[in-house]
């Protein structure tokens, strides 16, 4: 091979170099990159729209189960009182037991530290009153009935020759008081 | 068909050009291609060669060319050297070998057989030399019709390749090709070429022979030129002895004899090298196989034969390229042999042994280049392509995702809010369940006897108190309080129910009986 002929020859070939890697850098490589991150986001975004879709399944009984659990949240803070509405309830009581023929002796609010306290809880009232035994059952029963939340914590009667047909009853039960 | 696999063969003599393109197909060749040109002067030359070049002629194909009028050769004994040592031993004996001064030729050789002898290991070397002027006036005419040669050898390693090929060959063979101008023999022992000798003498010789002037009996004077002589020689050969006469009337047995002086010049030059052969390596020739134009004239072999002993044969050419008419391949034994290229020296200069690689290194790098180009826009519109797709399916992803996530962002804040309901409702003050104190008040209302009176009744964290009296006659106190028990014991909200104590007094002169008893609410 003659010498221009070789020049010639390798001067086609790092032509050939320098359009090969020349196409590749400044065309290829900008292409191969941005393929790379479209990919990546692609996937990511068929990921999340995967998800959710199965969140669009999951919706409805998720809507169920906010409805069951508000309206259960709101019967149940229904029954609570305030600290303002505790004497109105007490009274309320009161009333009732009065209605069944009951003669109250005593009342015993809660102590009012537990009232004004701020905090949710219990809170214990005592009645000592008098009355047939027919009523107090009476009475005991139509508690369940109010619209407040009352548990009975302690019933004790007592009855004696004098008093009788009546008894003594003393109850203690429980208000729940919402903060 | 692969290009690369293609071999051709080029012979040049004074006055011919003959051209092979063979390919290997299975153990034999397939003849693709093959071209004979006469030729008187170097214009001809150069006419038969940009022909050959126009025609089937791919610069690819291994072209091996021979000029066996011009190289000399000789055989030498040397002892075992490596390459290197025997090119420095043959340049050492310039005068001895070569045509000229080492400077002045171009050489090479071929270690043709290798021996013992007197405990040494030696080797035949062939020799092949040929002067640098007349080699590049040749090659120069070569490169004007910009044909390359991949190498430049001798006929007669185109012989020794036809015998390479042919295994069935006895040990002692002398392969004769009758050429145009040359008759080439070959001595093959054993499959190796032993000795080569090269005459002047060729079918040229037998067309002049048959130019003449001839009186016939019927004093009728007949003239033979040299155009009607290949005429004859083609249509007749050497015709059989009869009363048949050729278009002239010429009798077969008088055109008989104008063949006889060169079959007795061809006969004299093959005992001639049959004698060399016998005195020289004491080995007598089996058989002589004749190829070449001489084999394709009719029965020219057998009356070459009629002059020997010795079995004297048309040389099976076929055997190696089947399928071929036979008479044509004989024409091309010498290009045909070089093509196979099974033993072959090579005589380029060391510059143009590179020009055929070089001109196919070029050949690959302009393919290379030229596809290059598409191939570079393919890939990027490819590319391209593909990120348009991605672009797209990123997009309606995107439009779906947007869409969903609506739904994504309800069912989200619906979580918060489920969790904050869970929360609130886990906040809320526990409210227990308040034991069945109506049901047992009701109860012990109804399972209480009349002469049963309760003083004391205690209900309080899951745990009953209850105390009472019973009045009436002494006997009945007892089963009265039994049978309370009894019936506490049946009822649902009690267990556990045990009587704490019990004793008798009066009331009023009434006999009585209190008790306590303490039982568990269910």
């Amino acid at each position: 091979m003659k010498a221009h002929e070789r020049r010639t020859t390798i001067m086609l070939i790092l032509l050939i170099v320098v359009i090969i890697g020349g196409a590749f850098y400044f065309f290829f490589m900008p292409k191969i990159r941005s393929i790379n991150t479209l990919q990546a986001e692609v996937a990511t975004l068929s990921r999340r729209l995967s998800e959710v879709r199965r969140y669009r399944d999951e919706l409805n009984s998720l809507r169920d189960e906010v409805n069951r659990l508000s309206a259960q949240l709101t019967l149940t803070e229904s029954r609570f009182i305030t600290g303002e509405q505790v004497l109105t309830v007490i009274n309320e009581i009161a009333d009732t037991a009065r209605s069944y023929q009951l003669r109250l002796v005593n009342i015993e609010p809660p102590d009012i530290n537990l009232i004004s306290d701020g905090k949710s809880g219990s809170l214990p009232v005592h009645f000592r009153l008098y009355g047939r035994f027919i009523q107090i059952g009476k009475f005991i029963e139509q508690l369940e009935n109010l619209q407040y939340a009352i548990t009975i914590r302690e019933i004790k009667i007592s009855s004696s020759p004098d008093l009788y047909p009546q008894v003594l009853a003393e109850i203690t039960f429980d208000l729940y008081k919402l903060r | 068909m692969p290009v690369y696999r293609r071999k051709s063969g080029l012979q040049i003599t004074p006055t011919i050009v003959k051209y092979a393109v063979v390919r290997p197909h299975r153990r034999t060749y397939r003849v693709l291609h093959t071209t004979k040109l006469a030729i008187k002067t170097d214009a001809d030359k150069s006419r038969a060669f940009e022909i050959i070049r126009r025609g089937n002629f791919v610069p690819s194909d291994k072209l091996v060319v021979s000029y066996p009028t011009d190289i000399h050769h000789v055989e030498a004994i040397f002892p075992k050297l490596s390459d290197k040592e025997l090119l420095h031993a043959i340049e050492l004996n310039a005068e001895k070998y070569l045509t000229d001064k080492p400077e002045s030729v171009v050489y090479d050789f071929k270690v043709t057989h290798r021996f013992m002898e007197d405990h040494t290991l030696k080797q035949r070397v062939f020799i092949f030399s040929l002067p640098k002027d007349k080699l590049e006036s040749e090659l120069s005419l070569l490169r004007t019709a910009h044909i390359f040669p991949y190498r430049l050898s001798d006929a007669s390693f185109a012989l020794w390749n036809l015998a390479a090929c042919t295994p069935e060959l006895p040990p002692n063979t002398l392969l004769v090709n009758i050429d145009t101008d040359y008759t080439i023999m070959v001595y093959i022992r054993e499959g190796k070429l032993w000795f080569s000798r090269t005459i002047p003498l060729g079918v040229s010789s037998l067309l002049k022979d048959l130019q003449l002037t001839i009186s016939l009996p019927e004093g009728r004077v007949v003239v033979i030129d040299a155009d009607r002589a290949s005429e004859l020689l083609e249509k007749y050969g050497i015709p059989e002895p009869s009363d048949e006469t050729t278009e002239e009337g010429i009798p077969f047995s008088m055109f008989r004899t104008f063949h006889r002086p060169f079959i007795e010049k061809i006969s004299i030059e093959l005992n001639r090298t049959i004698n060399y052969i016998s005195s020289t390596f004491n080995r007598d020739i089996d058989a002589i196989f004749i190829t070449g134009d001489g084999a394709s004239i009719k029965n020219l072999v057998q009356s070459i034969s009629e002059e020997f002993t010795i079995p004297c044969n048309e040389y099976n050419i076929d055997h190696i390229f089947p399928a071929e008419s036979k008479s044509t391949l004989h024409e091309f034994a010498i290009p045909l042999g070089l093509a196979i290229d099974v033993n072959n020296v090579n005589l380029l200069p060391r510059a143009l042994e590179y020009e055929w690689h070089a001109i196919l290194y070029r050949r690959y790098i302009k393919l290379l280049a030229v596809l290059s180009i598409p191939v570079l826009i393919s890939i990027y519109g490819l590319l391209h392509l593909q990120e348009t797709i991605l672009k797209e399916r990123m997009a309606s992803l995107s439009i779906q995702y947007n869409n969903a996530k609506i739904t994504a962002n309800e069912f989200i804040s619906l979580v918060e809010k489920r969790d904050n309901l869970r929360k609130r409702l886990q906040s809320l003050p526990n409210v227990p369940r308040t034991p069945p104190y109506v049901g047992i008040l009701k109860l012990l209302s109804n399972i209480t006897p009349p002469n049963l009176q309760l003083t004391k009744l205690e209900l309080s964290d899951h745990h009953a108190l209850i105390s009472g009296m019973v009045a009436g006659t002494d006997v009945g106190l007892e089963l009265q309080l039994s049978q309370f028990l009894l019936n506490l014991n049946q009822s649902p909200y009690f267990s556990a129910i045990t009587l704490l104590n019990k004793s008798h007094t009066t009331i009023d002169g009434i006999p009585c009986l209190t008790f306590d008893i303490e039982c568990k609410i269910k």
